[in-house]
């Protein structure tokens, strides 16, 4: 019985080591293909930036906790705030470069000066990721090629009053933005994210039941809206705690006779759960008993801390995968399966790892799937999205809208991705070559045996 | 021994909610609950019982308690006196195997006992389930830190053995109160049973049905009837009976501050006859502060806010009711607060969604509808919708003036005070001055001002940057000092040896010409 086992490795191995050879070739033409010289500098910059915050990760610790208080203090507090924060606190800054700098600015009385041009310079760090600070300002934008999903930012609601300010804003934007044609090629269709948790407080996994009519009723109007002007809605996942409300009030409202024939819902699955393969099957089921098909959004998960503190707190069996390798795996198992169940399910993945690109490209040419599409956030991996553009991929891109300092959280979630341990950008910053940074997650596995 | 806190369930899953709903309607045919008392043999009932009222439907009565009084300790004490010596002489190992049962026992009927406490308190299915597993920590807690800490402690010289041990303080009254009528009445039989005492539990009258529902799974497991008992009642007779008895070595008592004081007097006098003095363990009230600084993450301070203040109706004694915040950030709190507040569903426990449920009973109801009143004029926020029927109370938020006794004075409900300051020292200056130093507060991202809380706050337990209830034991020891009590720190690695004595023997191991070493 081994081995027969064994035996099937062998010929396991040589198709993946085939697969693995095709997309190494893929992520180098990603790779390589460069769109402007400023885009490979930011690439470049972005890089090296994140190399220095590991070498000082007590640093990086305090800027990133900085940034996030700063949106609640006044402009004239915010030098003594960067002196706790980055002087007081043991960092690596050498002692005599904080005292020096401290001396200066005590002497010359430039704290004021200081505070303005750290509120300067992080509002300029936000607008890379920020799209713009509100609805009205979109037609001032130079209407970049991308097609866009919208996202509203801000801070939590905690209560019907922020809610409705929110729903507010979704709608706004819904009227703002122009009319969709019908037949559009669905990867050019302007599409809308909704974080539910936005626009309804009353939602408790114990009241579940309740929880989702409150949030249909809200979500209702939007829909409506949105249809009307063939825009695409596409419901967030938030915390896990609220997968299971969301999921229900995704399957019966876009089941309700009016939205039942609409082509343009989505949902989001995330592959760091370990009910993702689940979730992905009831998916499918569920949209070949529709008869019309719903997008999904695979990401790989965006709550990984929060998610393992709240499981340890209540004593939980933690709901994500322990290690970033598994989710990898995970994910591309992932991949398969949505590609695999076209077209009952439309594959959007979200992500900005080279190898899971490279790998979604080389699968879905393999099955000759063509409608998917490949979401990355706004900002971010400008590189990538420039190589793939010239081999002729069309990229959405995930676009927070928000007042600049609020949406400061938002950012702060972002830096934590590009630079967490084993963060791809932060591989690459260590001057790995390409070959070893899209590695087969599974190949250790394999190996091992 | 490695100690592992109860889970709490994961209420996103349809058949957790669905078998819980099911139980919880199945109470409606089984009230009223008869509770009996019991006096180590029998099980009686009294003529006369205590009605207690459903808190969301007062229609219905949940149940009708017995009333127990001096005679019926009197019996207790003479039971426990058969069958106490064979529990004391147990082994620490024996008597902590027996609590860990307890825990399982109490688990194996986990949705029934919930079910009742809700019924009794129109608390929420959450609060009822963190505090259900509090319980079982309790038990399984006290069963591994006494098999730890209480083993013998030798010192043997060359001809002196010397020996450090623990003996139980004797009978026990453990008064308990209606606020957690799972936790704080399985924690204050814990802990002196574990010890190896005998136990004198008297619940509070509106929570009886939970508590007797308990009592039953700790003699399930194997504590006798004889070393537990169950004395159901007032406060006046059966409590001022077991606070008086000459032959009670501890009174333990959680509860409102008058009765609290009232018990210290009385057990400070020593009557003729008496052989012991008595100790008393009381965890009294809280006026508890929260300190929201000028650079607070205002979503976590909001949230922190409704859950401390408002969760259980604000019948905690670790409640939040004292809120002060900076100048900074006043006005901006205040206005999402108040919408937050707003937001509040107010409503029958048995519908999930609900935030919100009804106060104890009609003297609460009546008592904070009073305060209510008189604040008028300095209410400005208040939850707008209430259902017609049940005890309901809106949560409502306040701006007295500073020498109000909004400030001073436990409320024991769902009124907020809220108060501007200038400077976080000034907040803390607020916060400690009030008679109690139970839990406490700091929203801030300021390292300094942290620093600073640390080392002033005057509180038993300080959060920072969270809310100030939901203690769980083991990782918060749970108790203040001040008027809020002698600090027994409930859940903590002391709370046992509060029910024990050290005493020592020396015994002289010298014989004429040897000792036992030479002999070796």
């Amino acid at each position: 019985m081994f081995r027969i086992k064994f035996g099937c490795y062998i010929m396991f191995t040589k198709q993946m080591q085939y697969d693995d050879t095709k997309i190494l070739s893929i992520a180098k033409i990603i790779d390589t293909k460069i769109g402007s010289l400023i885009q490979r500098f930011v690439f470049y910059t972005t890089s090296k930036s994140i190399h220095f915050g590991f070498r000082y990760p007590k640093l990086k610790l305090q800027i990133f906790k900085f940034i996030d208080v700063l949106p609640s203090l006044e402009t004239k507090k915010i030098y003594p705030y960067f002196k706790i924060y980055l002087f007081d606190e043991d960092t690596e800054i050498p002692i005599f470069l904080k005292s020096s700098i401290q001396f200066l600015i005590k002497t010359f009385c430039l704290g004021k000066l200081v505070s303005s041009l750290i509120l300067k310079i992080v509002k300029v760090f936000a607008k890379f990721f920020i799209l713009t600070d509100s609805p009205k300002n979109l037609k001032k934008l130079n209407s970049s090629i991308r097609p866009r999903t919208y996202d509203v930012l801000g801070e939590t609601a905690v209560s019907p009053k922020e809610a409705k300010e929110y729903l507010r804003q979704y709608s706004e934007l819904l009227e703002l933005l122009p009319e969709v044609p019908l037949d559009i090629d669905p990867k050019l269709r302007t599409n809308i994210s909704i974080k539910c948790s936005g626009i309804e407080t009353r939602l408790y996994p114990e009241a579940e039941e309740m929880s989702g009519k409150y949030l249909k009723e809200t979500l209702r109007p939007l829909l409506r809206l949105a249809m009307k002007k063939g825009i695409g809605i596409n419901l967030d996942m938030e915390q896990y705690d609220l997968k299971s409300i969301i999921c229900r009030v995704a399957k019966e409202l876009f089941l309700e006779a009016e939205f039942k024939k609409y082509k343009h819902f989505g949902i989001v699955v995330q592959s760091y759960l370990r009910s993702s393969t689940e979730d992905l099957k009831v998916w499918k089921e569920y949209a070949k008993d529709r008869g019309v098909p719903i997008t999904i959004r695979l990401v790989k998960g965006a709550y990984l801390e929060y998610e393992r503190i709240k499981a340890e707190e209540r004593g939980w069996i933690s709901p994500v995968f322990d290690t970033k390798r598994e989710t990898d795996i995970k994910f591309e198992e992932n991949v398969l399966f949505l590609l695999d169940s076209s077209p009952f399910l439309r594959p959007a993945f979200g992500t900005h790892n080279l190898r899971s690109l490279a790998f979604i490209l080389y699968h879905a040419n393999n099955r000759s799937i063509l409608d998917f599409e490949i979401q990355m956030l706004y900002g971010m991996a400008n590189k990538y999205k420039a190589g793939l553009e010239s081999m002729g991929i069309i990229i959405r891109e995930y676009s927070p809208i928000g007042a600049l300092l609020p949406g400061m959280a938002y950012l702060i979630r972002r830096l934590l991705e590009n630079t967490s341990n084993q963060g791809f950008l932060y591989q690459m910053s260590l001057g790995k070559n390409l070959d070893s940074l899209i590695t087969n997650p599974k190949e250790e596995i394999i190996n091992g045996i | 021994m490695e100690f592992k806190n109860e889970t709490i369930r994961d209420f996103s899953i349809n058949t957790e909610r669905t078998t819980l709903h099911s139980v919880l309607n199945s109470i409606k045919d089984l009230i009223p609950f008869q509770i009996p008392i019991s006096t180590g043999k029998l099980e009686k009932f009294s003529p006369n019982p205590f009605i207690h009222k459903n808190p969301w439907s007062p229609e219905s009565i949940v149940s009708k308690v017995s009333l127990a009084n001096a005679k019926d300790l009197e019996e207790t004490i003479q039971t426990s006196k058969e069958e106490g010596n064979h529990w004391k002489h147990l082994s620490q190992d024996k008597r902590s195997q027996i609590l860990n049962l307890v825990a399982d026992t109490l688990v194996s009927k986990k949705d029934f006992i919930i079910a009742v406490c809700i019924w009794e308190t129109g608390k929420h299915i959450m609060e009822a389930e963190i505090e259900f597993a509090e319980a079982v920590d309790f038990c399984r807690y006290y069963a591994m830190v006494s098999k730890n800490q209480l083993a013998d402690k030798h010192i043997n010289l060359l001809g002196e053995d010397n020996s450090y041990y623990y003996q139980p303080k004797g009978i026990i009254g453990s008064i308990s109160p209606w606020n957690f009528p799972m936790a704080i009445f399985t924690g204050m039989c814990a802990g002196p049973l574990v010890t190896g005492n005998i136990v004198l539990a008297k619940p509070a009258e509106e929570t009886s049905a939970t508590a007797y529902e308990i009592t039953k799974c700790f003699w399930e497991a194997g504590v006798p009837k004889g070393v537990l008992h169950f004395l159901p009642g007032l406060g006046s007779e059966i409590g001022e009976a077991i606070v008086t008895h000459p032959e009670v070595s501890v009174i333990n008592f959680t509860g409102s501050r008058d009765v609290g004081l009232s018990i210290l007097r009385k057990t400070a006098l020593v009557p003729h006859g008496q052989r012991i003095i008595k100790k008393v363990i009381c965890e009294l009230g809280g006026k508890n502060a929260m300190i929201v600084d000028a650079d607070a993450d205002l979503d976590v301070a909001i949230q922190s806010i409704l859950s401390s203040a408002f969760g259980f109706q604000g019948q905690k004694c670790s409640a939040l009711s004292r809120l002060f915040v900076h100048n900074d950030c006043y006005d901006r709190l205040k206005e999402r607060l108040i919408a937050a507040m707003d937001g509040l569903l107010i409503g029958s426990p048995l519908d999930f969604e609900n935030r919100i449920g009804p106060v104890i009973h009609e003297e609460s109801y009546l008592r904070l509808s009073n305060l209510q009143k008189e604040n008028e004029r300095f209410l400005i926020g208040r939850t707008s919708s209430v259902p017609n029927t049940g005890f309901y109370i809106p949560p409502s938020l306040y701006e007295p003036p500073i020498d109000s006794s909004m400030w001073t004075s436990e409320i024991f409900g769902p009124l907020l005070s809220i108060q501007k300051i200038f400077s976080f020292s000034e907040g803390i200056v607020y916060a400690n001055d009030s008679d109690y130093a139970l839990t406490c507060g700091v929203i801030s991202r300021n390292p300094k001002h942290i620093a600073q809380a640390k080392l002033e706050i005057e509180a038993g337990n300080l959060y920072i940057n969270r809310g100030i209830t939901g203690a769980v034991v083991n990782r918060q020891p749970f108790g203040g000092g001040k008027l809020s009590g002698t600090g027994a720190k409930a859940g903590g690695p002391d709370y046992i040896h509060l029910f024990v004595e050290g005493k020592t023997y020396t015994e002289n191991t010298m014989r004429q010409g040897f000792s036992r070493d030479t002999l070796q």
